[in-house]
């Protein structure tokens, strides 16, 4: 009996100790550099796929990132383009640009001599022709298949002139020689370079040998059909990766981490570190401990998180990163079905379903929103306005665009002049879902609401949650008056944000209804913008695109996301980039 | 006891079969274009694929029976479909996460078990004297607190104080190892799986990680099995048996260990049978305070996104357990109680 006792004693004892421990610094760590050689990187992302032809999210694309390169290495700001495994930027200067009388443009790209592939291959030419045409034949639209083929993607362009033909076409539209790989341009497209200097990200360039080795499109005109629109369940290099860049594929254990490690024959040198350890870990409350303990150096935190290692000893917090996610409240000029719309008539019990078609309604709106209040007290900071659809920090963006700011008395007026009267006289009643859990979305629409209902108490906004999967086919059924999306340029040439924003062919047209608008009025524009490898022309257009945006209030531009980072403080060589959580693992290092 | 057992295994696939049914159903509430976006995993990937390509493409427009059969075939098949939210094939998936779920499972169910009847046995020997009052208050504490609480204080208090017991289910070292060419995954428990390997560093290791998240798995059922024990046990004392075995000369021990803790065990049993289902549920939580990849986040990430084939699947899987741990408690409860297994 004594025994027992004296081990419920001994327990006792030893919860009293480890209470005090807790509470005393006492045993605190010492705080020495943990795996000196590795370096290890927390993310709430899983990837999805190692194929870079697959990968949609910017979080997994940065692994792509550290393991291909592309033609041309873009640099931020206004720095432009440089050569990565092209050895020279072509320009119509150095006549690697070439536009024929016709419009059609060839843009030849010199291959950089000697680099390796992780399997010890030398780059060829051909890699890079195999790389783009499978890119092109694999996804379900790509960015260069309009350039190349006239068709927004390889489906399309079978559909119109068969398969046989349709693979003639792409084949015929990128050529090579023994030193250089050339691309057929139908017409100009100035944001071709652009796009290809992901760093890797999308356009890193693949080995042909080793991916068909692998189980990949072989590469023949025969074999095409059983490739077009490949789904990731049966591609072959869905978790396989092998490119020319600083970093090679250890391991990948889905849904918990990746291993890369260090490329000693990398053309650009070797890297400071010997490996690479992206775990995944579901919360961030988590990745605060580990990061605190010095098992994990880096990660991209939200904003809540901040307070939880500001001030801490050894963690250095980088704030206020300008990123490239614009985020917009976007008006449906045709709204589908009556989910959302009550009676379709202005009152208290619906609102027509061409509400927003009318530009005073539009504009009355934007008025009314509260941009200084929701950035400060909702984002807490963590954000800023944007000047219009480019964004802040590209090199087209205009800091002297005309922009909407919190405004009342503008908003009356507005909606006074809204459907001739009607919509002051009668009011609306309008539901509008956010996606549940999205504080950011639910707070924007409540800024709104209430500021509408003090101009004029009988304009109702009813807001309702969806849950994200049924948020986002509302967006594609059309049926949500007011969305909360963004845009997310891969590259800085404007031509794509603005494309994304206005075109007729493109997401937001379609969805929110103003093809015709975007037909006649922006489509010109664009067209021409992408055609003008003139820097001082593609601004100009850039800027009375932005301008255009402003005038016909396609939507409320309300932030531009800010990026925060915290990092052992024994981490060197982190750079800023568009994507806080992009890291160039070729130039950190621990010491 | 044959026939019984043989009706609960013949039972096992009409019950799966019901579950599917029902799970499916409930999916299908959802539209088309509600379920296709476990496609599109962010508003990033919007800007990249057609919705309309996509339903067309993984046949979501197709009538509940067609893809209720095309799914059953699979399944027939050995294709449990891929998951979208886990990025590979459903089997996979689940061949990844189930021996994680079930080592956690395991090790707290043995905590739960042998520290249920350790610490009933001392407190109802030690009745009203300081080990039980004292046992008693901490039982009392441990139900009391919310498993939550318990894992971020086990969590700050032996990792980041003390580094002792670290997140995660293995090191670095310990993984480049579990997943080296060397390494033979026979079960996917990586504590056997070392032990069969011969590598005492990596069941260390994984014993290391193991400790934390399989005591707050395991602190509230503790708590309710060392009363359970203990009050059975008190019960058992005051019976006639009891008494007729002490004149014949037993030792209180032996009366103990002999017949009273063994008769005081079968409600024990049937406690810890149905302890599964509610530990599969906690393991959400102590799953992601921990890090510990296992069912719970595979779920609860499945569920997010509706990733349907994979919550079908994750779901039946979770029955499969539940069902394989209810007729192991029926079949230990059997052994034990002479009256079923005599009768």
């Amino acid at each position: 009996m004594k025994t027992t006792s004296k081990i419920a004693r001994f327990i006792m004892l030893s919860c009293f100790l480890m209470i005090i421990g807790a509470s005393t610094d006492v045993f605190s760590w010492t705080g020495e550099i943990k795996n000196p050689d590795v370096f290890v990187e927390a993310t709430r992302n899983s990837i999805e796929t190692l194929d870079p032809h697959f990968m949609l999210s910017t979080a997994t694309s940065c692994i792509a990132y550290n393991v291909f390169d592309s033609l041309l290495i873009s640099e931020t700001g206004e720095e432009g383009l440089s050569p990565g495994l092209s050895s020279r930027v072509p320009t119509i200067e150095n006549g690697l640009i070439r536009i024929q009388k016709d419009g059609k443009t060839s843009i030849t790209f010199p291959v950089r001599q000697g680099v390796k592939f992780h399997n010890g291959e030398v780059l060829r030419p051909e890699d890079i022709k195999y790389t783009f045409t499978r890119g092109i034949i694999v996804g379900a639209k790509s960015n260069l298949s309009l350039p190349l083929t006239g068709e927004g993607s390889f489906n399309q362009l079978i559909e119109k002139v068969g398969l046989e033909k349709a693979y003639q076409i792409l084949d015929a539209a990128i050529t090579t020689d023994k030193e250089s790989v050339s691309f057929h341009l139908l017409k100009p497209f100035s944001p071709f370079l652009d796009i290809i200097a992901d760093n890797g990200m999308a356009y890193g360039i693949m080995n042909k040998k080793w991916s068909v080795e692998q189980g990949a499109w072989p590469g023949t005109a025969e074999t095409v059909k059983d490739f077009v629109s490949l789904t990731t369940d049966k591609d072959a290099l869905h978790d396989k990766m092998m490119g020319t860049g600083a970093f090679k594929l250890q391991a990948w254990q889905k849904g918990e981490r990746l291993t890369l490690t260090r490329f000693d024959d990398y053309w650009q040198g070797k890297a400071k570190i010997s490996r690479v350890v992206r775990q995944v870990i579901a919360d961030n409350a988590v990745s605060v401990q580990y990061l605190k303990r010095g098992d994990v150096d880096f990660f991209a935190l939200s904003l809540s998180d901040l307070q939880q290692v500001e001030g801490y000893q050894g963690i250095r917090i980088v704030k206020n990163i300008p990123s490239a996610q614009l985020i917009k409240l976007n008006f449906n000029f045709a709204i589908q079905q009556d989910k959302y719309v009550g009676n379709g008539k202005l009152g208290n019990s619906g609102t027509p379903s061409d509400f927003f078609g009318d530009i005073d309604v539009r504009k009355g709106f934007c008025y009314a929103f509260d941009y200084e209040t929701f950035i400060n007290d909702v984002l807490l900071g963590a954000g800023q306005k944007p000047y219009g659809p480019v964004l802040i920090g590209f090199p087209t963006a205009n800091p002297e665009n005309p922009q909407y700011t919190f405004d009342l008395k503008k908003a009356e007026e507005h909606l006074k002049k809204a459907y001739g009267g009607s919509v002051w006289e009668q009011g609306f009643t309008l539901t509008v879902p956010y996606s549940a859990g999205s504080v950011h979305r639910q707070r924007a629409l409540e800024i709104l609401k209430a500021n509408l209902k003090r101009i004029n108490p009988k304009f109702n906004l009813e807001l309702t949650s969806l849950p994200w999967a049924a948020y986002v086919g509302a967006i594609n059924d059309k049926t949500i008056p007011i969305s909360i999306f963004g845009i997310l340029p891969k590259y800085q040439h404007p031509y794509a944000a603005l494309s994304y924003h206005m075109s007729s062919t493109e997401f937001y047209a379609e969805a929110k209804g103003y093809t015709d608008l975007a037909r006649k009025k922006y489509d010109p524009l664009i067209e021409e913008l992408a055609s003008s490898f003139d820097n001082r022309k593609v601004k100009e257009l850039s800027y009375e695109l932005q301008r255009l945006s402003y005038e016909d209030a396609l939507s409320i531009f309300h932030y531009q996301v800010i990026g925060q980072v915290a990092m052992r403080d024994w981490v060197k060589g982190y750079q800023i980039k568009p994507f806080p959580f992009l890291v160039d693992y070729f130039k950190v290092y621990k010491q | 006891m044959k026939k019984v057992i043989l009706k609960r295994i013949v039972s096992i696939p009409i019950i799966l079969f019901v579950l599917s049914i029902m799970i499916f159903s409930l999916v299908l509430f959802l539209s088309p274009s509600e379920r296709v976006a476990v496609f599109v995993s962010s508003s990033d990937a919007m800007q990249n694929v057609s919705l309309d390509e996509l339903i067309k493409r993984y046949g979501l427009d197709q009538p509940f029976y067609v893809q209720y059969k095309n799914w059953l075939q699979g399944i027939l098949t050995g294709k449990l479909g891929w998951s979208n939210s886990a990025g590979m094939p459903i089997s996979e998936a689940l061949a990844l996460r189930i021996p994680a779920t079930i080592e956690l499972l395991l090790t707290g169910q043995l905590i739960v078990f042998f520290g249920g009847i350790f610490l009933g046995t001392i407190a109802a020997r030690e009745h009203n004297r300081f080990s039980d009052h004292f046992i008693r208050i901490s039982t009392t504490i441990g139900i009391s607190l919310p498993e939550f609480v318990v894992s971020l204080f086990l969590l700050i208090l032996f990792y980041v104080r003390f580094d002792l017991f670290p997140p995660g289910r293995l090191g670095l070292a310990a993984t480049d190892v579990v997943y080296s060419d060397s390494f033979f995954n026979y079960t996917g428990l990586h504590l056997f799986d070392a032990l069969l390997n011969n590598r005492f560093d990596v069941f260390a290791d994984a014993l290391r990680h193991l400790v934390l998240p399989s005591i707050a798995y395991s602190l509230g059922g503790l708590a309710a099995t060392v009363r359970l024990m203990r009050s059975s046990l008190l019960e058992n004392l005051s019976k006639g048996y009891v008494d007729t075995a002490r004149i014949k000369g037993l030792s209180d021990k032996a009366v103990l260990n002999k017949h009273v803790r063994r008769n005081a065990m079968l409600p024990l049993i049937t406690f810890t049978g149905m302890r599964v289902p509610v530990l599969l549920s906690g393991s959400v939580v102590v799953e992601t305070i921990f890090d510990y990849p296992g069912m719970g986040l595979f779920i609860v990430t499945a569920a997010q996104g509706l990733d349907f084939p994979a919550i079908i699947a994750a779901s039946l899987a979770v029955s499969i357990i539940i069902i394989i741990s209810n007729l192991a408690v029926d079949v230990l409860y059997t052994i034990l109680n002479p009256v079923i297994r005599l009768g």
